[in-house]
């Protein structure tokens, strides 16, 4: 266990117990780095449990900046830890909070710091940042300092917001009763995808990369039918692959465009999430992510594409040479 | 499913995975069709695997193949080509040549050489067809996939997830 892991299973079990309203007068800049960053994993903590303790309402205001597009929308939502989060008009949604099995991959992916306090939906929040490894800012977060609600969230890319959301207004109603059982069952949700299971489904023939460019990580596989889904995290956004075998057919999909990623065909939509399907190895690929877009064309890049096939009499001939040759050969 | 196509000659081969095999094998058991087609490429293998016991063709038959006229042209219009039973690829040999009886079966021999050349020729270019892929067509369900994305990963509410983006 690494040093930053143990400090925050202690820092936030410490918060957990203490009830830790002392934590939000932290004042940053005067702690060596290690504290810092463990203040700031705290906080975050705190903002994640947030989610399984609290029950709140209020109106989000949810945008996303892409290559050419942008999109953004004002949704009324009531969350209580038991439901998660529910937009008015009554579908249930996965929560305005703090996933806390992306917690962990922001803590290893990110530096953390607490960079100050500012203010969000009327309320005061302290604000958190996560930087690259070479100090480029890549999110940052507002945390109520009464209650610990997640109250803003942005991602930026290369100096540039890509992701943004935030309460305009809230209100908070006292805590439930059953908090401790909720906050348990948040940190179960932490645990990674078993290597049984991943081995099964390698067994099986599937491509299954734990790791992926810019520091995504698998923490969870489903199947569903035919379709193998591999959800990957690297703390800030999100992205799935889903994986069916056959082939991609010739048809093609309204709202994509044909692009190249490192001279192999695939189909790309920009829009929010952005999707983006090939095939390869036998199996066609959808990616679908909230990452910025340079991201999303790394991950791309890493993963089995097919090229279009050669066609004339020479490829042919040549091909057909090669099976000849197999066929003949004993060893082959 | 679809008929097998080039799966038929990655079934023969074994080159199928246990999945796509048990398919394949299924499909045989409706389609007598593509029956016929396993058995065709599975006598195309055996009868080139029957050619194996004789000596390894010279290193420059690739190159020779490579400058034939190609089937439709003038030399395949003459007619179809026999098969030319069991080749031995032998290059003329010295001792008769000069002889007029010789010279004669000399001829006949480079004719033979030359058609079983242009026969393998016409084999490689029905097995090279494009590389096999899987015959199933798939046409991802990405509406879905959003969906099942936001509720496995994202923090946001669902009712935002089915917003489309503006331009």
């Amino acid at each position: 266990m690494s040093l930053r892991r143990l400090l925050v299973v202690a820092v936030g079990a410490g918060v957990a117990l203490a009830g830790m309203p002392a934590l939000a007068a932290v004042d940053p800049g005067r702690e060596a780095p290690e504290i810092a960053e463990a203040h700031a994993v705290a906080l975050l903590e705190r903002a994640a449990q947030a989610g399984r303790r609290l029950t709140y309402s209020g109106t989000q205001y949810v945008a996303t900046w892409r290559p050419g597009t942008s999109w953004s929308a004002l949704v009324d939502l009531e969350h209580d830890p038991v439901r998660g989060s529910v937009a008015t008009d009554g579908t249930s949604a996965a929560g305005a909070v703090l996933d806390p099995r992306m917690l962990a991959r922001l803590a290893d992916s990110y530096s953390l710091a607490v960079s100050g306090t500012g203010r969000c939906a009327g309320r005061s929040a302290t604000i958190v940042e996560a930087r690259r490894a070479d100090g480029a800012l890549a999110g940052r977060f507002w945390v109520d300092r009464e209650t610990g609600v997640l109250l803003r969230r942005e991602v930026y890319d290369a100096g540039r917001r890509v992701r943004s959301s935030a309460f305009l207004d809230l209100s908070v109603s006292p805590s439930s009763p059953d908090a401790p059982v909720l906050a348990m069952a948040a940190r179960t949700g932490a645990e990674r995808p078993s290597a049984a299971a991943v081995a099964h489904l390698r067994s099986a023939g599937w491509h299954v990369p734990e790791r992926l460019p810019e520091g995504f990580r698998l923490f969870e596989t489903r199947r569903d039918g035919e379709v193998l889904h591999l959800a990957y995290t690297d703390g800030l956004s999100t992205l799935s692959l889903f994986a069916q075998e056959g082939r991609l057919g010739t048809a093609t999909f309204a709202g994509f465009a044909r692009e190249s990623v490192g001279g192999r065909p695939v189909w790309i939509h920009r829009a929010a999430p952005e999707r983006v399907v090939w095939s390869g190895g036998g199996v066609v690929w959808t990616l679908v992510s909230d990452a910025p877009d340079p991201a999303v064309q790394a991950v791309v890049a890493a993963l089995p594409r097919d090229e279009a096939p050669g066609s004339g009499v020479r490829a042919r001939l040549s091909r057909g040479l090669e099976r000849i040759g197999g066929m003949l050969n004993p060893f082959g | 499913m679809t008929h097998l196509g080039e799966l038929a000659a990655a079934l023969v081969d074994g080159e199928l995975g246990h999945a796509a095999r048990e398919k394949a094998q299924r499909h045989l058991l409706e389609c007598s069709p593509c029956r016929a087609e396993v058995e065709a490429q599975r006598r195309v293998k055996a009868s080139l695997a029957a050619l194996a016991s004789t000596p390894a063709p010279p290193p420059d038959l690739s190159a020779r193949l490579l400058a034939l006229p190609v089937p439709g042209t003038d030399r395949a219009a003459r007619g179809p080509l026999r098969p030319a039973g069991p080749v031995t690829l032998r290059a003329p040999s010295g001792p008769r040549a000069g002889r007029p009886a010789g010279r004669r079966r000399g001829l006949r021999r480079r004719t033979a050489v030359g058609s079983a050349v242009a026969a393998l020729g016409v084999v490689a270019i029905a097995l090279g067809s494009p590389p096999r892929t899987p015959t199933t067509a798939v046409d991802p369900a990405t509406d879905s996939f959003v969906v099942q994305h936001v509720d496995t990963t994202s923090e946001l509410p669902r009712a935002v997830r089915a917003g489309v983006s503006g331009r």
